[in-house]
């Protein structure tokens, strides 16, 4: 009989470590082993270049040209560098010729990640946020590194929540004029022109884009109700999706078709819902927490993260969405104010914020790491990007 | 014996029902790179800047991006709360409790002195001020801000003053009295301030 217990309770912990083990967060995954060579701290192009690689978690970079799976060899080639990734395992090799500059390098980095893991890069992303400029907030672009950062508006008038679209061209953001009416104003960060959306007395606020990229998904409260937008960026022309006397904010995409996730507090408490365009039914997805908010998914998976307050901060979690499953992503003491999922559905964004100083951080999911990308001695807010 | 025979049940049940976990692809065992790629070599991946066509907007702005160092940043952090400071009757403020927009019993008094002074100064139109503590999201303290501010202007209607006097706007967790993290501070930054419209 004991024989039985024993083998019975053994089976069932296989099970259990199996469960355990098909996680969204698999710290076991092995990384992939690089040697990398010359490795010139002085030069800050290829500084920059291996840094951040080896800050990856899904990167190890070795001492020796043993057992590895990638060779990366870099040379300072006059007005470009050279790049050659060899795979050790079949033999192949790719050059790259980076020009001195920074979208090069990233373009470059991207191509390179994308060969080792075959999954989307993540260098060339930008961020888009707000941060205080001489007492009033202004828009700023950066890339994921913080490396080149631009103001993009001189408003000299509160202008916040910037939402980047999924193709990178465009950024919505918030204006207040002066007479208390808040305005949505549309950047082309191509041409760094902008233009005005839409305009009215109510407190108007970004979600963020459609898939396609077409539509701008925003709330218009007016302090007694929330209507819902749908606004066609080309032709300025906006149709009202749903309103309620919940107030309402953050209407993000699902990336299916008609679907679109929102923070509401239809029931008391803000919670998430899932918005059926075509339908006009709503269903509540949160239930886990009793404030959750900030709603982030990515194109491909079927999961979402938000924020949830846990003993009065605001931390991370990864939830299916009905729910059931669900995974914290940050803990103690620390307080998150934005989560953003990136193109590569490995990584979310985050940021954390004093008052005065603020860091950005990218979070690879499978290992649940944080790794800091850059700080900045300023107070930023409304963190976005893609 | 039983109860441990249920409890490994039991076991069994609940690793059953975890069993389903996210299905975001987690890093791919590292396997041969694409074979088709392997012309690749020598191929100059040459970031080339496009050009944006410039689609048919009206009223287009063109903007002067600035480069941005850190010591310019440093620089620029002076406070976020509002420096024209109002003078006399709509310089008071009310405060709310947490996560509530409703006015308190302190504070009608001094929207019944606010409604006093509108009445006094037919010509003066007035913007409302929603604040929020910094507990939760900016987006959504944005919208609890407007409701304080709607909450005020409701009950300055109810005593008389023409709603289209009355602008209100907010400005959630944003612009804090005072910084810091402490239920002093808290209590501080949950407000409806008043200034004058331009």
């Amino acid at each position: 009989m004991k024989k039985i217990i024993v083998f019975v309770t053994l089976f069932f912990c296989a099970i259990s470590a199996y469960a355990i083990k098909i996680t969204i967060t698999d710290p076991n995954i092995r990384p992939f082993r690089v040697f990398a060579y010359p490795y010139d701290e002085k030069n800050q192009f290829l500084n920059i270049f291996f840094s951040s690689f080896k800050s990856l978690p899904n990167f190890e970079f070795v001492e020796e040209p043993r057992s590895v799976d990638y060779t990366i060899k870099a040379e300072d080639a006059g007005n470009d560098f050279k790049i050659t990734l060899s795979n050790e395992k079949t033999g192949e090799f790719f050059v790259y010729q980076i020009k001195k500059n920074y979208p090069s390098l990233y373009l470059t980095m991207d191509k390179i990640y994308e060969k080792i893991t075959e999954t989307k890069g993540v260098f060339s992303t930008k961020l888009v946020f707000s941060m205080n400029w001489y007492g009033k907030r202004e828009i700023f672009l950066s890339d994921l590194l913080g490396k080149t950062l631009k103001k993009l508006t001189d408003n000299k008038k509160d202008s916040i929540c910037p939402k980047m679209s999924f193709d990178r061209k465009y950024i919505v953001y918030t204006l207040y004029e002066n007479d208390g009416a808040t305005s949505l104003r549309l950047v082309n960060i191509n041409d760094y022109t902008e233009k005005n959306i839409y305009s009215s007395k109510e407190l108007n606020l970004a979600g963020g884009f459609s898939s396609d990229n077409r539509y701008v998904y925003f709330i218009s409260y007016d302090g007694k109700q929330s209507k819902i937008f749908k606004l066609d960026v080309n032709i300025g022309k906006e149709v009202l999706l749903y309103k309620s006397r919940a107030r309402i904010v953050s209407p993000i995409t699902t990336f299916k078709e008609d679907e679109l996730l929102f923070v509401s507090d239809e029931y008391g408490s803000p919670q998430i819902f899932l918005f059926n365009e075509k339908e006009k039914s709503i269903k509540r997805v949160t239930k886990s927490h009793s404030y959750a908010t900030s709603p982030t998914v990515p194109r491909e998976s079927g999961y979402l993260a938000y924020l949830a307050q846990v003993n009065g901060k605001n931390q991370i979690f990864l939830s299916s969405f009905d729910n059931n499953e669900l995974v914290p992503l940050s803990y103690g003491n620390s307080s998150y104010d934005d989560i953003v999922w990136l193109e590569n559905p490995r990584f979310l964004l985050t940021s954390r914020n004093d008052g005065k100083h603020s860091i950005v951080f990218l979070i690879d999911i499978p290992t649940q790491k944080y790794v800091k990308l850059f700080d900045i001695k300023g107070n930023i807010s409304y963190l976005n990007g893609y | 014996m039983k109860k441990f025979l249920v409890a490994v049940i039991l076991l069994f049940i609940f690793t059953g029902c975890a069993k389903e976990k996210m299905a975001v692809k987690p890093s791919p065992v590292l396997t041969d790179t694409a074979k088709e790629e392997k012309s690749d070599v020598a191929k100059k991946p040459i970031y080339s800047e496009e050009k944006a066509k410039v689609e048919d907007f009206s009223g287009l702005k063109a903007l002067t991006p600035e480069e941005i160092t850190p010591d310019m940043i440093a620089k620029a952090q002076i406070s976020l709360s509002d420096q024209t400071v109002e003078k006399g009757v709509l310089a008071k403020m009310i405060h709310f409790d947490f996560d509530s927009y409703e006015i308190k019993a302190d504070a009608k008094d001094i929207l019944k002195e606010i409604a006093n002074y509108l009445n006094e100064y037919k010509s003066l139109n007035i913007i409302i001020e929603g604040h929020c503590d910094e507990r939760g999201t900016r987006e959504y303290n944005l919208a609890l801000g407007l409701k304080r501010a709607e909450a005020t202007k409701r009950y300055l209607t109810d005593l008389g003053i023409d709603e289209k006097r009355l602008n209100i706007i907010s400005f959630g967790e944003d612009k804090p009295l005072d910084p810091a993290s402490n239920e002093s501070a808290w209590a501080k930054n949950r407000r409806a301030q008043f200034k004058r419209a331009q």
